[in-house]
């Protein structure tokens, strides 16, 4: 041995501060004799010499960080004899372990998980080097991301500056905060959870003689609606696979701000009289734009109403948040061509999206549920 | 005032810390070549133990815990037991393995991460090392059972540390053997510290021998730097056991004058100066006082024993560093003598990946 490596002093320690040097430039040493004191996360250790020889360099003053596997001391080579009883000692190329030799090679390891006993068939990882894969680390860059040009789909290291760039082209991630983030992590738990089934339909608004209040009306409906179907106006717990029937209707209202999704809600809605409800809700609006909205009046809803209508669209598939089962979504009204008794007429139409979770609600009380709404909104006031 | 303290749990010591002797009821403190015996293995010991630090310290050893200033309790142990006796030892047991035979280049092999260390020479039906804390005392149980089933007059020795003491294992280990009246001898080698748990912190009993009583076992203490007051009574506990006087347990007290591991630094949580001053109760330097004074070595002599502790040494480590590391598939080889199905196809796995490195 020539050069004397850092070893792992501890147990899968990366580096060393010297504290104290016992030996400098050519100075004699023994095997076994204290050269140098370093100081280790977990430890203040000396270190002997692990030959007799002649100190040719020390690499690092006081106060210096060598990483483990980094030179250390370097040994005068005036005899070979000290090198080839070495053999157990680590190759010059080591890697710093402490167990023995580890093997170098160019070798492309990929690494896929696996279960005990599993065939372990599927590949989900992604093969790159260790010094690729540290790379990516450096310029975080998701592996994941790159597109592989290397053999046999590897991932090269220009591969991962080609996509490095480009991210930087791009900008800066932007990582979701506030009421955008609770959004996102709201709906991948939705994802994940429910069993979602959305059926479609339309409501003839053209009996309504003077002008409504299509928010209401809508709210009206729903409450009707509960009224008959009760299963649609519940919580469902998926830990004990159980279910709890809402005697009052908590209406949570989608709400669209500048700042994202907001589902404030209005408890015992059924209670309340129209002009009333008008007035809480357009109170609401002004509070959430001022984000003033006590968190209590955030929460505790047992059915959703998303009256998108008056922003665009037509049909869609809402998304029914647990514990919810519920959720109706009302589209933009439009004259429609429509068949009455035989004949073609234009009526006026609300397109409605009625999503339910289907664990909890069957597709019948669903469809009843959305026959009794539409029931209601034809209504002529 | 305790609630127990009127247990009166026998405490022995005839050589004290100056290598004077205060009783003489031991035969084996006049007998010459035993006792040289016995220094000569704590010196092969200690010698060994700050040779396989270095090796770590220079990256040719894993982690490896050092026993320095315990020498005397293994010593004394592997004198008293015989060779058809089985050994369940903790990590920090070299002198009582070096004394049953076994190598000190499989000891390095161990703490050099193969597996072919455990796999002994001599002594063969000894446990491998037990790293988790006081497991084996249930393994100890149960193979004393098995000599107390087959009638055959041998003797289980278990050796744990203070901290082992506190788990449950060993309470249920000592309530069996109790109950079996099992040939089994529980040696804890009481040396104050559980990595940093000191003994005051460890347990509110006075004795950790007394924890024996709840389960009507026999139980002392001895001066675990003692080697001729440790050989004495773990040579009557341990003949009281073969023929058929039950188990005992014997609480050595001795001190770990080194760090816990390679992997500790001790200065963290006691002081250098605690340490040295218990370098005074070190059991090989008064055994050589007591060896010196009465003539039954000279100086000379004494050093001749450590060239040859030296060099024993310097061709263990030889034959361990030339040893040929074994192919990443033996990991699986040493625990199982049929490999389960699910690690037969990791083996397989790992074998393939191995001859692509080559």
């Amino acid at each position: 041995m020539r050069i004397f490596k850092l070893p792992d002093l501890g147990e899968g320690l990366q580096e060393a501060e010297i504290a104290e040097w016992y030996v400098k430039e050519g100075d004699q040493v023994k095997e076994d004799q204290v050269i140098v004191a370093v100081e280790t996360a977990k430890a203040l250790v000396d270190i002997p010499s692990p030959q007799d020889g002649t100190i040719a360099k020390l690499f690092g003053e006081s106060g210096d960080i060598i990483q483990t596997a980094d030179p250390l001391v370097e040994f005068v080579s005036d005899d070979t004899s000290a090198a080839s009883e070495q053999s157990k000692a680590l190759p010059p190329t080591d890697q710093g372990s402490v167990v023995g030799e580890m093997p170098v090679s160019n070798t492309v390891v990929s690494e896929r998980a696996q279960s005990v006993g599993g065939t372990g068939k599927s590949s989900s990882g992604h093969k790159a080097t260790p010094s690729v894969r540290a790379l990516a680390r450096r310029m975080d860059v998701d592996l994941s991301v790159i597109t592989p040009t290397g053999p046999n789909n590897t991932i090269t290291s220009s591969d991962v500056e080609r996509v490095a760039k480009i991210l930087t082209d791009v900008g800066k991630l932007e990582i979701l905060k506030g009421v955008r983030r609770a959004m996102a992590i709201t709906m991948t738990h939705a994802h994940a959870e429910v069993v979602p089934v959305t059926i479609n339909d339309d409501a003839d608004i053209e009996s309504w003689h003077q002008l409504q209040d299509t928010t209401i009306r809508l709210i009206r409906a729903m409450v009707s609606a509960c009224k008959q179907e009760p299963e649609l106006n519940a919580w469902y717990d998926s830990h004990s696979i159980g279910r709890r029937l809402i005697k009052q209707v908590h209406l949570g209202i989608a709400v669209d701000t500048k700042d994202g999704l907001f589902v404030p809600v209005i408890k015992e809605v059924e209670t309340i009289s129209f002009s009333d409800l008008r007035k809480q809700i357009d109170q609401l609006k002004v509070a959430l734009e001022n984000r003033s909205v006590p968190p209590e009046q955030l929460r505790g809803h047992t059915i959703t109403l998303s009256n998108f209508g008056g922003i665009g669209g037509r049909y869609a598939n809402p998304v029914v948040v647990p514990p919810t089962v519920a959720i109706l979504g009302a589209g933009s009204i439009r004259p429609e061509a429509v068949a009455i008794d035989g004949e073609l007429k234009v009526h006026r139409r609300i397109p409605l999206s009625l999503t339910f979770d289907h664990r909890a609600v069957t597709g019948g009380e669903a469809c009843r549920f959305l026959a009794a709404a539409i029931k209601d909104l034809e209504l002529p006031e | 005032m305790g609630v127990y303290d009127n247990l009166n749990i026998p405490y022995s010591q005839y050589l004290d810390h100056h290598g004077q002797l205060h009783e003489t009821c031991s035969d084996y403190t006049s007998d010459a070549k035993n006792l040289i015996n016995f220094y000569k293995i704590m010196l092969r010991t200690r010698v060994f133990d700050q040779k396989a630090i270095n090796l770590q310290r220079t990256g040719k050893l894993g982690t490896y815990a050092s026993s320095l200033g315990q020498e005397a309790i293994g010593v004394a142990l592997g004198a008293a037991m015989h060779a058809n006796d089985v050994l369940a030892p903790t990590y920090r047991d070299y002198a009582v393995q070096l004394s049953r035979g076994i190598k000190m280049s499989d000891l390095l092999l161990y703490w050099g991460g193969d597996e072919r260390g455990m796999d002994y020479e001599f002594s063969r039906e000894d446990l491998p090392i037990c790293v988790p804390i006081a497991t084996h005392t249930c393994h100890a149980v149960g193979i004393a059972y098995a000599m107390k089933l087959r009638k055959q007059p041998r003797v289980m020795v278990c050796i744990i540390g203070d901290g082992a003491t506190s788990k449950g294992d060993f309470y249920e280990a000592l309530n069996a053997a109790g109950v079996w009246q099992l040939p089994v001898i529980f040696i804890i080698n009481n040396n104050q510290w559980a990595i940093s748990l000191p003994r005051d912190k460890q347990s509110a009993t006075k004795t950790l021998a007394q924890k024996a009583v709840a389960a009507e076992i026999y139980a002392e203490q001895v001066d675990g730097n003692d080697v001729i007051a440790c050989y004495e009574r773990m040579h009557e506990f341990i003949e009281r056991a073969r023929t058929g006087g039950g188990p005992c347990l014997l609480e050595a007290i001795s001190y770990r004058l080194s760090d816990h591991t390679t992997a500790d630094d001790a200065q963290r949580y006691r002081s250098p100066a605690d340490v040295e001053a218990q370098w005074q109760f070190d059991p090989i330097s008064r055994l050589k006082t007591y060896l010196l004074e009465n003539q039954f070595i000279d100086a000379e002599a004494l050093d001749a024993l450590q060239k040859q502790a030296e060099q024993e040494v310097e061709e263990q480590v030889k034959i361990y560093l030339n040893t040929a590391t074994q192919p990443p598939e033996a990991m699986f080889d040493y625990l199982y003598e049929t490999l389960p199905e699910a690690l037969q196809s990791q083996r397989d796995e790992v074998m393939r990946k191995g001859k692509k490195h080559e």
